[in-house]
């Protein structure tokens, strides 16, 4: 045996594995020029019988070969595989433009969304959110809040009162948890109540006999008006953009002295600066501190409270009333 | 309240234009709702356009019956000719003529020439409805004689008017009136305000008043005041231009000279007045008493109504004439041929007279006045102008002397108000003078001299009930000055501003509701009484106890809720309505059990429906039925999402299937129930099923909360799982095996899943072979086989004491 033998196996070997188009032709190739009987195979066995001078260089030259033809398998291999993942996955084609699985979301109630929102951006002034109950004392819902017997608001055409507890209600504002927060607790009070309340209105597109409010208060030492306005450029700013300029107009409430409505500039259908009416706020009343035990001359508190469902009509442009209570899905998976 | 600027001008004159005084107005508390110009648009110097005239002749026109061809001076030097139609006009008269390119009230385009049957017509003579002047349209307005021809007709008569449109807050009843108004113009802008004449006029009537008329006041508590003088020799009539448009102008109709003046003086002074027949009230007498029960009275509009005796009547000898302050009886009212009138200023108990309109549906100008009580001092200053008018426009006498009987007025009062307190509470330093002009100018009598710290202030009776403490003068210090100039600063930081645990649920639970596609929905918590019955609530059943509304809107809303389920079926059944097959809601809400002290227990709650198919709902899934399997996974989600473990356990509530529903345990504790809602429930509420529901309890899940979690170190070693494959007989609920599994398990068997379930034929009848996967591991180390095998073996221990046979 010589070497040029050598040399011609193992180009044999590499072009027929090169030419190899498939895995099993690989094999075949693999097992004709690697396997027991392959000349390479036979080559390094048959190194024993060669002369000692001889056997050094031919077996070198034959596990050379080796490498090189297991080198070349390999590499093929890899090809051939690559090639033929290839094709399965081409075999896998799909429109992918076709929808994805589903995840259908549902929403949150508009006026929850808004709630929440006034809700952190007063958590962030150190607020903390507080209720109380719907079925109220009359006490509470009125007297403590400085409504005088015989206002109209204290009649039954207005409020509605417990069958058979003429001293019981449903409250007609979130005020009365000011009340009970006031009589629980010392200064400083930091608080935001929003609720469920109940008039005897008439369902239309404005009015609803179960509407939302939202009541703040604060009551500590050395708080003044400048406060209370702070406080509500702050909320409206944050809430409805910074942009947006508050206007206090002196108004009348049993429960705050100075009261005044809280009007919050915005651009209307025209193009126009405008002012809405958006909430209404005050100093809490002296009468109102000293009813629930706190000292009016050493702490001043304001107040604030404003109509959720009036804000989530203007923030989502829903333009009645009576949708917020429909529950037609139509409606609230609009606001997912 | 509707004011005429003319007629505020008569007493305060700010030279505003009007939106500029509305803006002071708004500003300082009395909002102004709207302005509206009435009358001859003033724009273009449109006014010129109407002048008096004269009509020289009046001829009949040559074409046409009802015409007649007039010429009129107009203070040219040709008169002009002017075709009128109204049946009236005669020669001599004084008229209201617009001239061609006027812009009559109302009018889109201004008067031309016309030809009228051949006659050309260089203008218009005009009825008091051409002018917005009143509702006499029944032929032109004669005019006196004063004027001369030429004369602009703005100068003779109000023919253009701007009224502002008022909120007046309920704390300030001296508002509702010209004059109030005019005071509050007059602090705002420091305009003159010009002095009011309530002097008595000369009574020079015959005789006494206690001659022709008595009284007496019953119902001391209900009529603080009631005082009335008598005019004779009145004829009625109507009221001069000026004053009919003033009234139409604030919204009030003209009646008579006698009712304009009371109406008029009212819109004035604040204070309601009542003009009867002397000579119909039975015995001159009046008397004021409450009415008896069902005592009728037939009021102006000619309806009869009946009285009882929470209502005030000011009656005659005989019978009611007046429902106090609210509504005059038909038989007492002045009319044409009225000679002696007898006039009325009184106060009454606002409340009394706000029960009885309520109570009877009647509103007026009058009684919204009285409701909110009228000081007593009021009744003679209106008196005394009303007299006067009475003289000049009805050319009457006035009887000296006045019946007045009252009880004693509350003393002038005065109120203290510190400087610095003024700071403290508005937020800017207010210099003391400036405090005392602002009072000053609001008629209180200010004394900033005795004291340096503070200042003493007398309240006027006006605002006797509206200023009675300091704050209250400084409310008006700070409204009048404007609260604009306020700085805004924001409070120290000192709350503690986080949500509590159940606020941190409440919003977790919404959010995960939201994101498995379930929307949230808001129902009335108001609800009918009927829905016990539709949720076959046994008749024993404690959740038929209900607060109850005295006065309920209707039917449908009767009762406060004891059940979140109703209001979520009456929205599937809405949404069903418009062929929405499937979906999902969920409330957090409250619901209402009655106590002993007439307020509630007030539970939140989180319910939640699925209605129709649940699950992917696409191309290449098919979603599911709604059923107790998707409430169950949908609770235990819930409480999940909460960091509550839950396992279902059997339920037997009436609305919800028979053997279709669980309830929710962590531990020993019910969290919720999951279920598949009754079907004769959902016929009840007209839902198409199938609908699961799920109902968490919050109060009680927020109590199952568990502390942190403690890591534990299941990372490093193997978790080891053994299956167990058991049959056994139906109805022993899965969740018994499982939890016994688990007890028995602990603490290695960390974890007991159900992950195969089989009936058929191979188990046999009446059984069921269920397939279980114990995961066993010890934080930290690796078992042992021993261990493993010792664990599983009480495992199998346990199961087979319940019943199981276990395979394999």
């Amino acid at each position: 045996m010589t070497d040029p033998d050598l040399a011609n196996i193992q180009e044999r070997a590499l072009a027929e594995i090169r030419a190899a188009a498939t895995l099993a032709e690989l094999e075949a190739a693999r097992v004709a020029h690697t396997g027991r009987r392959s000349p390479l195979a036979e080559t390094l066995a048959g190194i024993g019988g060669l002369p000692p001078d001889r056997r050094g260089v031919v077996g070198k030259a034959a596990n050379l070969a080796r490498r090189a033809v297991e080198q070349a398998l390999a590499t093929r291999t890899e090809e051939l595989e690559a090639e033929e993942m290839g094709a399965a996955l081409e075999r896998d084609a799909t429109d992918v433009t076709l929808p994805g699985d589903p995840h259908p979301l549902g929403a949150l109630h508009p006026i929850t969304q808004v709630r929440q929102e006034m809700e952190d951006i007063l958590l962030a002034l150190g607020y903390r959110i507080s209720d109380g109950p719907e079925v109220e004392t009359e006490w509470h819902n009125f007297t403590a809040l400085n409504t005088p017997a015989g206002h109209p608001a204290r009649s039954p055409s207005d409020t509605f009162f417990v069958d058979g507890r003429p001293d019981r209600m449903l409250r007609t504002q979130t005020s009365p948890v000011q009340v009970r927060e006031m009589q629980q607790s010392q200064p400083p009070i930091y608080l935001v109540a929003p609720g469920v309340v109940y008039r005897r209105d008439d369902i239309d597109a404005t009015h609803s006999p179960m509407f939302h409010q939202m009541e703040g208060l604060a009551v500590d030492e050395g708080l003044t008006m400048a406060h209370l306005k702070g406080t509500m450029l702050h909320f409206f700013r944050e809430l409805l953009g910074s942009e947006r300029e508050i206007l206090l107009q002196p108004h009348f409430f049993p429960f705050t002295e100075p009261s005044v409505d809280v009007q919050v500039s915005y651009i209307d259908k025209n193009g126009r600066p405008a002012w809405l009416e958006l909430a209404g706020a005050g100093m809490v009343d002296p009468n109102v501190l000293e009813s629930c035990g706190i000292d009016s001359e050493r702490y001043t508190g304001f107040a604030f409270g404003c109509g959720l469902d009036r804000i989530a009509m203007i923030r989502f442009g829903v333009p009645d009333l009576r949708l917020f209570f429909e529950n037609d899905l139509r409606f609230l998976e609009q606001f997912a | 309240m509707k004011v005429p600027m003319s007629w505020l001008a008569d007493h305060v004159d700010a030279g505003l234009a009007p939106d500029a005084l509305a803006r002071r107005l708004s500003g300082s508390g009395t909002l102004v709702e709207a302005i509206h110009a009435i009358g001859v648009p003033e724009a273009d110097g449109n006014l010129a356009a109407f002048r008096v005239g004269r009509v020289l002749s009046a001829e009949q026109h040559p074409n046409a019956d009802r015409l007649r061809v007039c010429t009129v001076d107009l203070g040219d030097r040709e008169p002009a000719t002017i075709v009128c139609g109204a049946p009236n006009v005669a020669a001599g008269q004084t008229v209201a003529v617009a001239l061609p390119g006027a812009l009559l009230p109302g009018a889109e385009k201004p008067l031309g020439v016309a030809k009228l049957r051949g006659v050309e017509s260089r203008g218009m003579i005009l009825s008091a409805t051409e002018l917005a002047l009143g509702a006499d349209s029944s032929g032109i307005m004669e005019l006196d004689e004063g004027p001369a021809p030429g004369t602009p007709l703005a100068e003779v008569l109000p023919i253009s008017e701007t009224v502002l449109e008022l909120e007046i807050t309920s704390n300030r009843p001296d508002c509702l009136s010209v004059r109030g108004v005019a005071r509050e113009v007059h602090a705002v802008t420091g305009a003159a305000l010009a002095p009011l004449d309530e002097s008595d006029p000369p009574a020079e009537g015959e005789g006494m008043v206690e001659d022709l008329a008595t009284l007496e006041i019953q119902a001391p508590d209900l009529c603080t005041r009631y005082m009335a003088r008598v005019l004779t020799d009145v004829v009625v009539g109507p009221s001069p231009a000026w004053m009919r448009s003033r009234l139409e102008a604030a919204g009030m109709r003209a009646i008579s000279n006698v009712v304009d003046v009371t109406n008029y003086v009212m819109l004035l002074t604040g204070q309601p007045l009542h003009a009867f027949d002397l000579d119909r009230l039975a015995g001159g007498r009046i008397v004021v008493r409450r009415a008896t029960e069902d005592e009728p009275i037939v009021t102006l509009d000619g309806v009869e109504r009946r009285l009882d005796p929470s209502m005030l009547a000011i009656c005659d000898a005989e019978r009611p004439a007046v429902i106090a302050g609210i509504f005059g009886a038909e038989f007492a009212e002045v009319s044409q041929g009225t000679r002696r009138v007898l006039l009325e200023a009184a106060t009454f108990d606002g409340p009394t007279i706000l029960n009885t309109s309520l109570a009877l549906g009647l509103r007026s100008e009058s009684s919204g006045r009285f409701e909110k009580g009228l000081p007593r001092a009021l009744p003679p200053r209106a008196m005394a102008i009303a007299c006067r008018l009475m003289i000049e426009l009805c050319g009457a006498r006035l009887v000296p002397g006045a019946l007045d009987e009252h009880q004693p007025g509350p003393e002038p009062s005065a109120v203290r108000m510190r400087h610095e307190r003024v700071g403290r509470i508005l937020g800017v330093d207010v210099a003391p003078e400036e405090s005392g002009a602002i009072l000053e100018r609001l008629g209180l009598g200010v004394d900033l001299a005795s004291e340096r710290e503070a200042l003493t202030a007398r309240i006027p009776f006006e605002r006797a009930s509206d200023l009675t403490r300091e704050i209250d003068l400084i409310e008006e210090v700070g409204r009048i000055r404007g609260l604009n100039d306020i700085p805004a600063e924001l409070p120290r930081l000192v709350g503690r501003g986080r949500l509590t645990p159940a606020q941190a649920i409440e919003r977790r639970l919404a959010r995960l509701c939201a994101d498995l596609g379930l929307s949230e929905a808001v129902t009335y918590r108001q609800v009918p009484e009927s829905d016990a019955d539709a949720l076959r609530l046994a008749a024993d059943d404690p959740r038929r106890q209900v607060v109850r509304m005295a006065h309920p809107m209707s039917a449908e809303m009767a009762v406060m809720r004891r059940s979140m389920l109703p209001g979520l079926l009456r929205a599937v059944a809405r949404n069903q309505s418009y062929q929405r097959a499937d979906g999902g809601l969920f409330e957090i809400g409250r619901t209402y059990a009655p106590r002993e002290d007439g307020q509630a227990d007030e539970r939140p709650w989180l319910a939640a429906v699925r209605f129709g198919r649940v699950g992917p709902d696409g191309w290449r899934d098919a979603p599911r039925p709604a059923d107790v399997f998707a409430a169950t996974g949908l609770a235990t989600a819930l409480a999940r999402a909460a960091g509550v473990r839950v396992e279902p356990a059997p339920n037997a509530a009436p609305y919800f299937h028979p053997v279709r529903q669980a309830r929710m345990n962590a531990g020993a504790t019910t969290v919720g129930w999951a279920a598949e809602v009754h079907p004769l429930v959902l016929r009840a509420f007209g839902v198409t099923g199938p609908v699961a529901a799920v109902v968490m309890d919050l109060e009680a899940l927020g109590g199952a909360v568990p502390g942190h979690p403690a890591y534990e170190d299941l990372l490093t070693v193997p978790v080891s799982q053994r299956d167990l494959a058991l049959v056994v007989p139906e109805g022993v609920p899965a969740a018994d095996l499982v939890g016994a599994a688990r007890d028995a398990g602990a603490p290695l068997v960390r974890e007991v899943r159900v992950f195969d379930r089989y009936s058929g034929e191979q188990v046999g009848e009446g059984h069921v072979s269920l397939a279980l996967r114990l995961s066993l591991a010890d934080p930290g180390r690796t078992l042992t086989d021993e261990e493993i095998e010792a664990a599983v073996g009480r495992v199998r221990d346990a199961l087979a004491s319940r019943g199981a046979h276990l395979r394999g």
